[in-house]
């Protein structure tokens, strides 16, 4: 549990920066559409279950420390 | 003394921002890697939407028009007029009635807001600016004539050089189209010359790299392969020779079809309002409208289609052409409709065995062509 709470932010952090990288390539050049690729829509679904992950872990951590 | 040892083994905040940002580098590569560049041939349900329609035949132009007969005999610049190139001494079938489509669709430009304005004052410099001509290359035979021509602009710094294809075929079918290594597919690539070598051309042009996308309108030779729309606008051959340039909001799938759809592609933007003028906006980004290699399909009437490869970044030879400038060019040549294909390193010209314009960084491997059968005359 330890391990994944250390990691999880990493890769919300990696895969929140690779979709800014796709939404300024796609307003660059909209014709690559990289936002609504198959294999983006699924690196979209694992950023939002990490993002969603590392949020209760944040929120938890943050109230047992109160 | 447990603490102190525990925060020595923390990395410092900064190592943990570097080995993020290497993780989102790698993210991107293996995204790339996979996404990008391994090729995958997709399993679709192809269909068979048009066959060539032979009833319907256009003339070539008469053969006397080839006093410049080809075999790579060139003139002076400044010889030719455009006017006598291509145009004054063929007949011209612009009068004999193209077909009307049935729901009267045909100027449908300009009815929806684009992105990108387009620039009056650089398609007026273009039209008005002094083309030097030079005939590289003609070949006539039972079914199609193609004239290709190595044409410059302007001077200096902001020369511009174009290779032209001036295409009359006898039938719409003879308009081809082919996929790299023969297969409908996502990253399945090769280069103009070796997908023009392969399927016999006499003379090919790039297309509008589908394969780089998953979706988009693809017909070709009358075989629908996808039909999912983006936001890019479609350009369709019919089998009765007409070429009409779409907005995704205008295209209609199962309209098009039943009308004909021989060839459809999906990348643009239109360029021309369907009367030769220019498209007050273009459905692109500022981005993409800069000065770049480029290459265009252009109509003029049944059976009589104009393809340029415009050459770029390369200063003092050529710099590239906007979509106004383009436009402008293609208008110049008498094209109705133009429509930019994939440039950049993809803009490619091949006639008889060799490409004809420098391509950017050598250009690039790509996943289609558009192109005209070699056939030996009877």
């Amino acid at each position: 549990m330890k391990k994944l709470s250390r990691i999880l932010p990493h890769i919300t952090i990696i895969l929140a920066g690779m979709f800014i990288i796709f939404w300024i390539l796609d307003i660059l050049n909209p014709t690559m559409n990289f936002i609504n690729r198959r294999l983006s829509n699924k690196l979209l679904l694992i950023f939002c279950i990490s993002a969603i992950i590392t949020s209760v872990f944040a929120v938890y951590y943050e109230r047992r420390q109160r | 003394m447990e603490d102190a040892s525990k925060k020595r083994k923390m990395l410092p905040f900064w190592a943990l921002i570097i080995i993020d940002v290497l993780g989102i580098c790698s993210g991107m590569g293996v995204y790339l890697l996979f996404d990008y560049i391994m090729p995958h041939k997709l399993d679709v349900k192809t269909e068979v939407v048009a066959e060539v329609d032979s009833s319907r035949s256009f003339d070539l132009p008469s053969d006397s028009s080839q006093a410049d007969t080809a075999d790579s005999e060139s003139e002076p610049a400044d010889s030719i007029s455009d006017h006598d190139l291509g145009k004054g001494k063929r007949p011209s079938r612009r009068g004999d009635s193209e077909p009307e489509r049935e729901d009267g669709k045909r100027n449908l430009s300009n009815q929806y807001t684009y992105n990108v304005e387009s620039d009056e004052s650089e398609f007026r410099r273009i039209l008005d600016a002094n083309t030097n001509t030079e005939l590289i290359g003609h070949s006539r035979t039972d079914n199609a004539d193609v004239s290709v021509y190595e044409k410059s602009l302007l001077d200096g710094d902001e020369k511009i050089t174009y290779y032209l294809a001036d295409v009359y075929v006898s039938n719409a079918g003879d308009i081809l189209t082919a996929f790299a290594e023969d297969t409908f597919g996502k990253n399945i690539k090769d280069t103009v010359y070796n997908m023009a070598e392969d399927n016999n051309a006499l003379f090919a042009v790039n297309g509008d790299y589908y394969g780089n996308a998953e979706n988009g309108i693809v017909i070709r030779n009358g075989v629908k392969y996808r039909d999912t729309t983006n936001d890019a606008d479609v350009l369709v051959l019919y089998t009765d020779g007409v070429m009409r340039a779409y907005l995704p909001e205008e295209y209609d799938p199962d309209e098009v079809i039943a009308q004909g759809a021989w060839q459809a592609w999906n990348f643009g933007p239109s360029l021309l309002d369907g009367e030769g003028g220019l498209n007050k906006t273009f459905n692109t980004t500022s981005y993409l409208n800069s000065k770049n290699p480029r290459s265009a399909a252009g109509y003029v009437e049944p059976g009589h289609y104009i393809f340029a490869t415009v050459d770029g970044r390369d200063k003092g030879y050529s710099s590239g052409a906007t979509l106004s400038e383009l436009a402008a060019i293609m208008s110049k040549e008498g094209c109705v409709y133009a429509y930019n294909l994939d440039g950049g390193k993809s803009a490619m010209m091949y006639f008889d065995g060799r490409i004809l314009n420098r391509p950017d960084g050598g250009g690039r491997d790509m996943s289609d062509i558009i192109y005209v059968e070699r056939q030996e005359a009877e």
